[in-house]
């Protein structure tokens, strides 16, 4: 390549390009629409489900209003044929006796619940899809039913669904018991699965249809089989006149549908369905400036001396070539924080502060070599470095680079010629001295959620500043902390105390909200550690989290090739003040904690993680944790934890169990990013099965630069 | 990365209220809208008014060659400058990070754009001279996912008759000759006027099905 003296030129004119919107999404319109949802939140009718599924992976959220009741229901698709959905109820007008009573008051039940969704037949030419769910399958059991539905496509437009329900779904029109009679719940803490519940007792059918009117619009009708026994006979919420329901539709766009219903002969109803797709960002490719391209080398034979070697006993040669490679990634946000070299091979060590596509990152970074590198050195490695550890190695040929660019095989060829390896033994580096101490600090909004509170309104929330702020004053050694500050919000008051038989390491929660304002969230040191042959360390003292502080110790032993990896940590710790400050007496509670903990990546984009050892309150068991992984970044999991504390000790729930949501920014924005937002939600927040929340654990700090996490994003090498 | 560690948090609802100031290089989408509006009311009509014509002499003053580019559905004009050479493939880039790559002069790559042709195969510029015959074509996407997806066609070269063409205040007497290409992701149409000597002077290429074509004027020739 001959670099031209048009490269100037480039910054005279500016182009206009800035008008594309999102409307010009290059998404892949497959021209089918996705099945409609359901007041549940299933794929259904209106109060009915159906046989459908949702395409996989769709996360919805659909919030729906009829009379008295509401609900609000997160789906998600876990695999092309499962899904899973958690529900929060809230039924107004709910008589606190039974009709006998002459005088009675009124309030509103809320409750949770889980469903379960399974196709057992997917729609043919002649046969429907066909799927099996269970609804509210554990706990109190208000909403619970069991079904078999089954749809089929009559016409491009039109479609009808039967089906057989149990439980509530039984309770009108029933045809018999065909597997037998359905004992009452025994409730006890609630969390447990109600399998001698499942399919027993009265079966009865229900039906309904869908036509698509136009591509906006959907009119449905349905015949339920839910007789609402308890919200109309028994708690006189509303009153149900006929079995019939109809419906209309209207489709925004695929991201969101709205609905419109008469219900059961007496009411009207709103739906609002919010639909997200992990696996596609909803405006496309990430847009991104363009790269530089590769710099070819003269051939060898035509300027032998641009292959000369001296350069490398030239004393000022590290630092020169460090400030050349970071003045081109410059703009890329990826900094090279050491070097290491000899006549024909040169490691760089980077930090990826920008790219969410970790293969992206080494793709600027290889074209920065190529453009930096004396012509001699024809091995390029790349090492990711993360809170000083060294994550993986990436090496190629520069050669390669020069061929494989514009080629219309750039992405297979260039991956079938990089090798991705451990990290290796730590050669001599050079330091770029302008990166260490390494400081940055922010000053941001922050919100605290507080769910499901059956004290008052279900869902409260304080707003406030948070001041966060990090400084790893050499690598690996990282000082770091936050604080916040409440602006607004209603979590300042302290509910009374639940009683609780264990230590309140958590259920205090409260406490900690109300009174720690302002408060130190986190501030601890934290030395982290490559220990050689993929085993890495950890050690963090301080104030680990809101509500404990001490020293945390972990290794991990994570092969960068391997779908499994295997860690321990060991935590001593106290619990702090509520007040968010530095003490540590109002509770003067220290425990040992820790885990061992086995990962392993069972199929593409599924993850399994098992922790067996001691919790916060002292008690002993094991957690286990599902999780599916997206290469856009997202995460949607589940965990349960069983600990040696029984179901009445630890309270509603019985046993601590969550969901947990990790999405990243840059598949809203459209950008690139590394901001990701993170959270998890439980039922029932207890002090049973509790682990601490420190920071900075390894495998997560790890997982993104493995060979998987390069390989899943790696057509944006060439980016 | 942000990690709420809240005891019963949670909600959608929080993907609105994001990070803030400090030296961290990423801003939420939020602030960044919100400073963007800003700006813009701060600058007034003078955001809004449509930017002054560029006009021959202005790009001739550069002293390198220059494609005019336009995409109609971003109703979106820029202009590129030639910065590497590698054989017989060449990349042109804009001031701001956009950029085509042409090989024998037959766009094959773009950066910048968003949803950009990363890899392609084609014909050559001799295949669409000689205005007749057919071939095939793929065209690699990166989606919303980061999956690479491979787009192919069966084309068919034919000419379209002399055109007389405007390029930046010049005129072109010109062959027109058209690409007709179909596949699974629908059809669409390439076009290119080639002057007598054989240069292409202008280009109707796709970029993607879902945003249409870049439309590609050589206004000032390399020497």
């Amino acid at each position: 390549m001959t670099s031209l003296a048009a490269r100037k030129a480039r910054l005279l004119i500016a182009s206009s390009l800035v008008a594309i919107g999102a409307h010009h999404a290059a998404h892949a319109e497959t021209g089918t629409v996705a099945p409609s949802l359901n007041g549940y939140g299933v794929s259904g009718l209106i109060d009915m489900p159906s046989g459908e599924m949702q395409p996989d992976g769709y996360l919805t959220m659909t919030t729906a209003h009829w009379g008295p009741i509401s609900r609000t229901t997160l789906t998600f698709q876990i695999a092309p044929r499962m899904s899973a959905s958690f529900r929060f109820l809230g039924i107004r007008d709910w008589s606190d006796c039974l009709p006998a009573c002459s005088t009675s008051t009124f309030g509103t039940y809320y409750d949770r619940s889980f469903d379960f969704r399974y196709q057992l037949l997917e729609e043919g030419r002649y046969l429907p899809a066909v799927t099996v769910g269970l609804q509210d399958f554990a706990g109190t059991g208000v909403l619970s039913g069991e079904y078999i539905a089954a749809t089929k496509n009559l016409t491009p437009n039109f479609k009808a669904t039967v089906g057989l329900g149990w439980g509530r779904l039984g309770s009108h029109g029933a045809i018999g018991a065909p597997f037998g009679e359905r004992d009452k719940i025994d409730i006890g803490k609630g969390g447990k699965f109600n399998y001698n519940q499942w399919f027993r007792g009265d079966a009865a059918p229900f039906a309904g249809v869908e036509w698509r009117a136009t591509d906006k619009l959907t009119l449905k009708a349905e015949y339920s089989s839910d007789t609402y026994r308890i919200e109309d006979d028994q708690r006189g919420t509303f009153k149900q006149r006929s079995h019939l329901n109809y419906g209309a539709e209207y489709r925004v766009n695929e991201w969101f549908q709205i609905g419109g219903y008469y219900m059961y002969g007496s009411e009207l109803g709103l739906t609002a369905h919010f639909v997200m797709n992990p696996k596609q960002r909803p405006q496309g490719s990430i847009k991104d400036g363009a790269p530089d391209p590769v710099k070819l080398r003269p051939s060898r034979s035509a300027d032998p001396e641009a292959y000369s070697t001296d350069w490398v006993t030239q004393s000022d040669a590290a630092p020169i070539l460090i400030v050349n490679l970071n003045k081109r990634l410059k703009a890329d946000g990826v900094e090279v924080e050491a070097i290491s070299y000899s006549a024909d091979r040169a490691q760089v060590r980077i930090r990826n502060k920008r790219y969410d596509a970790e293969a992206q990152a080494i793709g600027r970074v290889a074209r920065a070599m190529a453009h930096a590198m004396p012509e001699s050195i024809e091995v390029f490695e790349i090492v990711p470095v993360v809170d000083g550890l060294p994550t993986s190695r990436v090496t190629m040929r520069r050669s390669d680079l020069e061929r494989f660019e514009n080629s219309p095989t750039a992405a297979e060829s260039m991956r079938a010629a990089i090798a991705i390896s451990d990290p290796g033994p730590r050669p001599a580096l050079t330091y770029d001295p302008e990166r260490y101490p390494d400081f940055t600090w922010s000053i941001s909004p922050y919100n605290r959620i507080r769910l499901f509170d059956q004290r008052g309104s279900p869902f409260k929330m304080d707003v406030g500043a948070r001041l966060a702020a990090r400084l790893e004053f050499s690598p690996g050694w990282v000082l770091e902390g936050s604080a916040v500050k409440r602006l607004a919000g209603n979590l300042g008051n302290i509910p009374p105390t639940k009683p609780t038989a264990l230590q309140p390491v958590r259920s205090d929660v409260e406490r900690y909200d109300a009174n720690g304002d302002p408060a130190l969230e986190r501030l601890s040191l934290t030395k982290y550690a490559y220990l050689g042959h993929d085993v890495y360390g950890r050690v963090s003292v301080g104030y680990l989290e809101r509500m404990f502080g001490g020293v945390s110790a972990e290794v991990l032993y994570k092969p960068v090739d391997r779908k499994w990896a295997i860690g321990a940590e060991a935590n001593y710790v106290a619990q702090r003040d509520s007040d968010g400050l530095f003490g540590f007496s109002e509770y003067d509670y220290r425990v040992a904690s820790g885990h061992i903990s086995a990962y392993y990546n069972f199929a593409p984009g599924y993850n399994a993680q098992v922790d067996v050892g001691r919790y916060l309150a002292g008690d002993v068991g094991a957690t286990l944790r599902l999780e599916r992984e997206f290469a856009s970044g997202w995460r949607i999991g589940a965990f349960a934890t069983k600990t040696n504390v029984s179901s009445e000790d630890f309270g509603s729930g019985s046993f601590d169990k969550g969901i947990t949501l990790e999405v990243p920014l840059a598949w809203g924005t459209g950008r690139p990013g590394r901001k990701t937002y993170e959270t998890t939600i439980r039922p029932f927040g207890r002090d049973g099965g509790a682990k601490l929340d420190v920071e900075g654990r390894l495998f997560e700090t790890l997982r993104d630069y493995d060979a998987s996490g390069i390989d899943e994003q790696w057509g944006r090498f060439w980016k | 990365m942000m990690r709420q560690g809240a005891f019963l948090s949670a909600g959608l609802v929080s993907l609105l209220v994001l990070a803030g100031c400090g030296n961290q290089t990423e801003i939420s989408p939020v602030l960044g809208a919100m400073a963007g509006a800003a700006k813009a009311l701060t600058k007034g009509k003078a955001a809004a008014a449509p930017a002054a014509e560029v006009t021959r002499a202005d790009l001739a003053k550069l002293g390198v060659p220059v494609i005019k580019g336009e995409m109609k559905s971003g109703n979106a004009t820029f202009y590129l400058v030639p910065i590497a050479v590698k054989g017989n493939v060449q990349t042109w880039s804009t001031s701001d990070d956009l950029t085509v790559t042409f090989r024998d002069g037959v766009m094959v790559e773009t950066r910048g754009f968003g949803p950009d042709i990363m890899q392609s195969t084609g014909p050559s510029l001799a295949q669409l001279r000689a205005g007749s015959g057919s071939h095939k074509r793929s065209y690699t996407y990166l989606d919303g996912g980061d999956q690479l997806v491979r787009y192919s066609y069966e084309c068919s070269v034919h000419f379209a008759g002399a055109a007389s063409i405007t390029v930046v205040a010049q005129q072109h007497t010109t062959t027109r000759v058209v690409e007709n290409c179909t596949g699974k992701q629908g059809d669409f149409t390439n076009e290119y006027w080639f002057e007598n000597g054989g240069k292409l002077r202008k280009s109707k290429e796709l970029l993607v099905p879902q945003w249409g074509h870049l439309e590609l004027a050589r206004v000032i020739d390399g020497g």
